[in-house]
């Protein structure tokens, strides 16, 4: 279980180093694993869930500045406030999206299925994998959840 | 480049995203039409000449697979590549996307070069 637990770490840590260096060059190279990267007080949140053979959902937590500065990295220029939640949305449908093929054995027969209202969450299992990463002065942090 | 594109993606910012690097790979149209799903994307190729869509997958309404299929079944005029451009990458996803009437599959997150490689052919042709 240990064994299994450090492989779903290593993978979230894995994806997130990939998908976020791809959106935003700067961060490769400086994108590690940190503790408390995300406060909890002030957050942008976006859930996307696994439906099918697997389960449960992947929610993502930014500081609001780091949201932003993605939304523009992703648009190359300024956003509008409505796309830094858009955004923050398409960075955890593509984390969930590659996180699932590289650990699923047939990911193709779990879909994703995108959650409108991230605000309501109900925590009602233990993460199966979480992550917080900071680069430079931002912030993001990841969880996967399996739904009993 | 001259023509028309329709580009299908619940997320706006997407939309903006996928025709920001088209212009970039080099490929600029003259009308560039969007839909956030799968019906709507329908609604507007109705009596519309395109040359190129790009389709996400994973939409409300009416899925990216879904809508190929209809657009290749209900629309059999119409003989634009479709591509779609999606999170999920694996090996039997892309082979349903092409079974539905797909004609290349590029994985969010993608670079310019990823669209010279695998849109650019497309409407060169």
């Amino acid at each position: 279980m240990k064994r299994e637990h450090e492989e779903l770490k290593k993978s979230l840590d894995e994806t997130v180093t990939q998908i976020v260096g791809q959106i935003w060059p700067d961060t490769m190279g400086s994108l590690s694993p940190a503790e408390a990267a995300v406060s909890e007080q002030e957050v942008v949140l976006a859930r996307i869930e696994f439906a099918g053979s697997f389960q449960g959902e992947c929610r993502l937590a930014m500081v609001p500045e780091t949201a932003a500065s993605m939304a523009s990295e992703m648009l190359g220029g300024p956003c509008a406030p409505d796309e830094i939640q858009d955004a923050a949305q398409e960075l955890c449908n593509m984390i969930a999206g590659h996180w699932k093929d590289q650990m699923l054995v047939a990911p193709q027969d779990c879909g994703l299925v995108p959650l409108v209202d991230a605000e309501d969450v109900e925590e009602q299992s233990p993460a199966l994998a979480t992550g917080e990463y900071r680069w430079q002065h931002h912030g993001l942090a990841l969880s996967i959840r399996r739904r009993d | 480049m001259a023509g028309c594109v329709l580009l299908v993606d619940d997320s706006s910012v997407m939309r903006k995203v996928v025709h920001r690097t088209l212009k970039m790979a080099g490929m600029e149209f003259d009308e560039v039409l969007e839909a956030g799903d799968g019906a709507e994307a329908l609604q507007r190729l109705d009596g519309k000449h395109v040359d190129l869509v790009l389709c996400d997958i994973n939409m409300p309404n009416m899925s990216g697979l879904e809508f190929v299929a209809a657009m290749r079944t209900t629309m059999p005029e119409k003989k634009a590549p479709v591509v779609m451009v999606t999170t999920e990458g694996s090996e039997a996803q892309v082979k349903l996307a092409i079974a539905a009437g797909a004609t290349a599959y590029v994985r969010k997150p993608f670079s310019v070069q990823d669209f010279e490689r695998s849109v650019k052919p497309l409407v060169a042709r």
